[in-house]
């Protein structure tokens, strides 16, 4: 029995009794043949086939329509159907259909012989990475992404977990919403937010917390600023460490040293509690206090109002003003509008406050804000992190593909958990380990240390992601890979990148919709789209060279790719209910494969009360928000908000708000006290400027995708440093200027742009990290969240120096 | 010295200072006056009756009014001024076409507007610079539309959105590289008739674009012109196309729950 179903508790009982039925159901469901792929559109006029497809690229998860003719894509619009856009896109969104046809798409199989690398067959790849796992499958590491679509992600971890009883799975995602993970579990129990978009319809005020959503989130943000245009009022604060075209739109702009959003916050509760302005009713009924334990854990130790009174009393609006630079007043002011219980407050987030070292620290603060003012589930009041990818949530947070969790929110560590996942894969008892892997920086890591100085990852995997550019400090964790002869790294990708120089071997993807795929997106909608256009060359899915590397496993007669019945791990049935080996790529679309994983799936999702739509409606809508559930009628209905009465039917009646997954198990919140601390490396002396990166509006992460497209590689070219105008005149600095960015691990010349996009505040600095010529990366701190594990990329101390001109002789 | 005296020496040099200030000013303002007038002559500027008329032939000429002109005359522009009169003229209204253009010159046109995007549908790229982190720069030509000599700033043709760089990105100069992408672009189409005579249905879709005098009207390029401006109501006679229109109900799709 797991332990939250304690048989005390009737509601409980009742709950996991239906779980048990609902499980049971779905496992028929899964087992039974899926029928053929629903009738698809027709041309238009012109010849072209429009179909729908969630955005292959950031977390907000618009739908477009894709027109496609010949077997190519020619045209993409917005999506009108579709509740997240409306129609609308960002420009990386109109062109998306152009990254299937970047010039130098990656079209077979490549292994490095002497340096260079030489097509091979797929026959003869997968036999070579299944032979290095089969020698050592304790140090093979899975590496994947927020951009695995679900069936990819659920693959992966059915591979690795089932299979191989291997942990050292991971995804990219550790290293962009972590933090957000961590924050929730801590405050509510359970992962991803309460509210969704249409908060931004609703709100009177949206505060950014560290998110320049111009640019990062277009489409959300012009969701907000448009309802300006047709004459609501809406007050729009932007907190942040630079100007940028966000507080361009926004009445108040809180400009704040970096790692100061803690005392921030604090203030904030401060103010509320000082002043009696908190919602005594709201956190009476629906809450409770904790703070940081020594040494730090997820749930901390319980306070009660007193401690966490006495806790919040230096964070007067003078100290915060010392420690953040942010005017008192503007403290007060904040203050001032969650104490006003008419008003609709909404705060987004994103990198801002999880790339940081105390990232689980700030989430749990502004979730707490939110709650002591009671600023939470009426339409417009809600905290929300924005993930940066398409799936996340859909692929990392709901699948679990991390180092120490299973599907649905199970938890490694917990053995009931492990066991139960076991039953639902059908495998024997004890084939997951009950030791979490190495998450993303440790994985890399190891991988990077030679093998006899516990290195011990050997053979990597990578699917869908670039960490040869994206990951912190590069020269310590993915450069020092060159030159160790037993490292094997493998990466499957559409273009040549950062990742694939130092691969050893190269497998050709298909990308977006050459393929079948369900992403999830930043308000927990599960989005499905068909596969439109054929792969280029020998190109093909993530998810079947999972299959494809398991079934050579099987072959070579590794024990785990078997059942309790001695059956392959992943089968497939058609619709006369005979199996189909999906392994082999010619019979790879005899059945929809996706379908069949995600209904497989699905099952895991009630545990946690996330339960995801079928399949079937999937096709129907453009997206859904779970939990998905019957209604009476037999009909299946989305859930806008969660632990409101009304909307989440998993809430009693009567309750109002019901938090039924609280960490304490008593349908209470957690609200925390969390300490400012500093950040491990401040600016001094030598290196006396802080150092940021992120995104730019035309570039879509580390670029391999968005580069390709004409009109966003010529809007903005290559990367460069913005500073302040101030800074640039006592360093001699013009602009436009190459200038030398250094900090204690590396250096990168730049030129500076001054009165730029962004403009930092004095002494600090800013780089995009999009460039593959220019690896900001190499300069970035690997110092991560205790808890999350997710690294800083938004500060470190840095210094720039004038390039001085070479001396010749 | 006698008082009268002293008052006639006084008023002598009084007179002698005044006719020494007379005399210092006529001098200087001769020779003021002889320096204007070659300047003047060099940038052919010349007074004729109550007009200013202009050498057209000579390129930056501030127009200048005369001192006794400047109640009934309006200023013109001051030295700093620098315009170019032979280029910078602002067209007549031209007239609207007499007769709908032809498929070739359509074509034409339709070619030079795919050059701005990257397919028909794409939100067109800017080919200016812009202010990197402000907005309200491009409302000032954008939201009614501007021509000036051959530059022509066209009316937004959809509903305002407050944050134009989200769709439009300004290309540093010149065209896009496309020699690294094969994207083959679906273009735009030509609007059919049902017969000669018969109003031709819209060839795009009408999805974002509710201003059709942002292509169609006097601002446009010649051949999307419509013949009759004074007619308001486009939508009367010219329909739709529900296939390209992609309306949701044409495509025939399922709206999710809500």
């Amino acid at each position: 029995m797991l332990d939250q179903f304690s048989p005390l508790d009737r509601r409980h009982f009742l709950r996991a009794t239906a779980l048990a039925t609902a499980t049971t159901i779905a496992q028929a469901r899964a087992g039974m043949p899926t029928g053929a792929i629903p009738a698809r559109p027709q041309p238009d006029a012109q010849g072209i086939t429009w179909d729908k497809a969630p955005c292959r690229f950031c977390g907000t998860g618009c739908h477009v329509q894709v027109g496609v003719r010949e077997n190519r894509v020619v045209a993409i619009a917005g999506d009108r159907a579709a509740d997240v856009n409306k129609g609308l896109l960002c420009v990386k969104g109109y062109h998306v259909g152009m990254i299937l046809y970047g010039r130098d798409r990656l079209t077979e199989p490549l292994l490095r012989e002497n340096g260079r690398l030489v097509p091979i067959t797929w026959d003869r790849a997968l036999d070579i990475l299944a032979r290095r796992i089969q020698a050592d499958p304790a140090k093979f590491a899975f590496y994947g992404s927020g951009q695995w679509t679900i069936p990819e992600g659920y693959a992966a971890q059915k591979l690795m977990r089932a299979g191989l009883g291997n942990n050292h799975l991971d995804a990219n995602a550790r290293l962009c919403m972590a933090s957000a993970v961590t924050g929730y579990l801590s405050c509510y129990g359970v992962d991803e937010p309460a509210g969704c978009y249409d908060d931004l319809d609703h709100c009177n005020v949206c505060i950014f917390w560290g998110n320049n959503a111009a640019e990062m989130h277009p489409v959300l943000f012009s969701r907000l600023v448009d309802r300006r245009a047709r004459g609501q009022r809406i007050e729009l604060i932007d907190i942040a460490t630079r100007r940028t075209r966000t507080t361009e739109h926004c009445q108040d702009f809180l400009e704040m040293r970096p790692q100061s959003d803690l005392a921030i916050a604090n203030g904030i509760a401060h103010l509320l509690v000082k002043n009696e302005t908190f919602d005594r009713e709201f956190v009476q009924r629906h809450c409770a206090f904790k703070a940081d334990a020594n040494p730090v854990s997820l749930h901390g130790r319980p306070i009660d109002f007193d401690e966490y009174k006495r806790l919040l009393e230096p964070y007067t609006p003078q100290n915060v003003e010392r420690i953040s630079g942010v005017p008192a007043e503007k403290i007060e002011r904040l203050a001032r509008l969650f104490a006003n219980r008419d008003l609709r407050i909404t705060s987004l987030w994103c990198m801002g406050m999880n790339q940081h070292t105390r990232g689980t620290a700030i989430n749990r603060l502004v979730h707490g804000i939110h709650l002591l003012s009671g600023h939470f589930g009426k339409p417009g009041d809600a905290p929300t992190s924005l993930t940066g990818q398409p799936s996340a949530c859909g692929t990392v947070r709901e699948v679990g593909t991390l180092c120490h969790i299973l599907p649905g929110g199970r938890q490694i560590a917990n053995a009931a958990h492990r066991a139960e996942c076991e039953r639902m894969w059908n495998v024997p008892a004890n084939r997951i380990k009950p030791e979490i892997g190495h998450h993303t920086v440790q994985m890399f890591e190891k991988f990077c240390t030679p093998t006899n100085q516990g290195g011990d990852i050997t053979t990597m995997f990578v699917q869908v992601t670039n960490p040869g550019q994206s990951l912190p400090e590069l020269g310590k964790l993915f450069q020092a890979k060159r030159g160790l002869a037993d490292k094997f790294l493998v990466v499957s990708d559409v273009y040549p990148t950062a990742t694939t120089e130092l691969a050893d071997l190269v497998l050709p993807a298909a990308l977006w919709v050459e393929k079948n795929g369900i992403y999830g997106n930043s308000e927990r909608r599960t989005q499905q789209w068909f596969r439109m256009v054929r792969p280029p060359g020998q190109a093909r899915d993530d998810c079947w060279m999972t299959i494809a590397l398991a079934r050579k496993l099987f072959d070579l007669g590794v024990a785990g790719m078997r059942d309790i019945d001695n059956n392959f791990l992943f089968r497939f049935k058609d619709a006369q209910n005979r199996d189909v080996p999906a392994w082999d790529w010619d019979r790879y679309y005899d059945v929809n494969v996706d379908e069949q994983l995600y209904e497989d799936y699905r099952r895991f999702t009630h545990l946690e009360h996330k339960d995801v739509a079928p399949y079937d409606e999937l096709v129907k809508a453009r997206g859904l928000r779970w939990p998905v559930v019957q209604d009476a009628s037999g009909a299946w209905k989305e859930t806008r908000f969660r632990f409101v009465e009304g909307e989440d039917p998993n809430v009693a009646r009567g309750r109002g708000i019901q938090f039924y997954h609280s960490p304490t198990r008593n349908d209470r919140a957690q609200i925390w006290f969390c300490p400012y601390e500093s950040a491990p490396e401040e600016p001094n002396d030598d290196y006396p400027f802080w150092l940021s990166t992120g995104r730019v509006l035309e570039h879509w992460h580390t670029g391999t995708m968005t580069t390709r497209i004409p009109v966003l590689r010529r809007a903005v070219p290559a990367a460069y440093v913005e500073m302040h105008p101030d800074d640039a005149a006592r360093l001699g600095i013009q602009n436009g200027e190459t200038v030398r960015v250094v900090t204690r691990r590396g250096e990168l010349r730049l030129p500076a742009w001054l009165d730029g996009r962004g403009r930092p505040a004095r002494g600090s600095l800013f780089v995009p990290f999009f460039d593959e010529a220019k690896l900001i990366n190499l300069l970035t701190l690997n110092a991560f969240d205790p808890l999350s594990k997710e690294p800083d990329y938004k500060k470190c101390a840095a210094t720039v120096r004038k390039v001085v001109a070479e001396v010749r002789p | 010295m006698s008082m009268p005296a002293l008052l006639d020496l006084l008023a002598l040099k009084g007179l002698r200072v005044i006719v020494a200030v007379g005399l210092t000013v006529a001098v200087t303002g001769y020779v003021v006056g002889l320096r204007q007038s070659r300047i003047e002559s060099q940038r052919g500027v010349v007074y004729g009756g109550d007009r200013v008329v202009v050498n057209a032939a000579d390129a930056d000429v501030p127009t200048i009014i005369p001192y006794t002109q400047l109640r009934t005359k309006k200023l013109g522009p001051n030295r700093d001024w620098k315009t170019n009169l032979a280029t910078l003229t602002q067209p007549a209204a031209s007239p609207p076409p007499k007769r709908a253009s032809s498929v070739k010159e359509r074509e034409a046109i339709l070619a030079e507007r795919a050059n701005r995007r990257a397919f028909d549908g794409a939100p067109p790229y800017i080919p200016h610079p812009t202010a990197p982190i402000s907005v309200s720069a491009c409302l000032a030509c954008h939201e009614k539309g501007l021509s000036v000599g051959d530059k022509v700033a066209s009316r937004m043709s959809h509903p305002f959105y407050a944050n134009c760089t989200q769709c439009h990105v300004e290309i540093a100069s010149g065209e896009p590289d496309h020699a690294n992408n094969s994207f083959l672009a679906m273009s735009a189409s030509l609007g059919e008739r049902a017969s000669p005579g018969a109003p031709p249905a819209m060839p795009h879709p009408l999805w974002m674009r509710n201003e059709c005098q942002s292509c169609h009207g006097s601002t446009g390029p010649q051949a999307l012109r419509t013949t009759h401006p004074e007619r308001q109501n486009c939508l009367q006679c010219h329909a739709t196309t529900s296939p390209i229109d992609r309306t949701p109900i044409a495509s025939g799709s399922t709206r999710a729950s809500r």
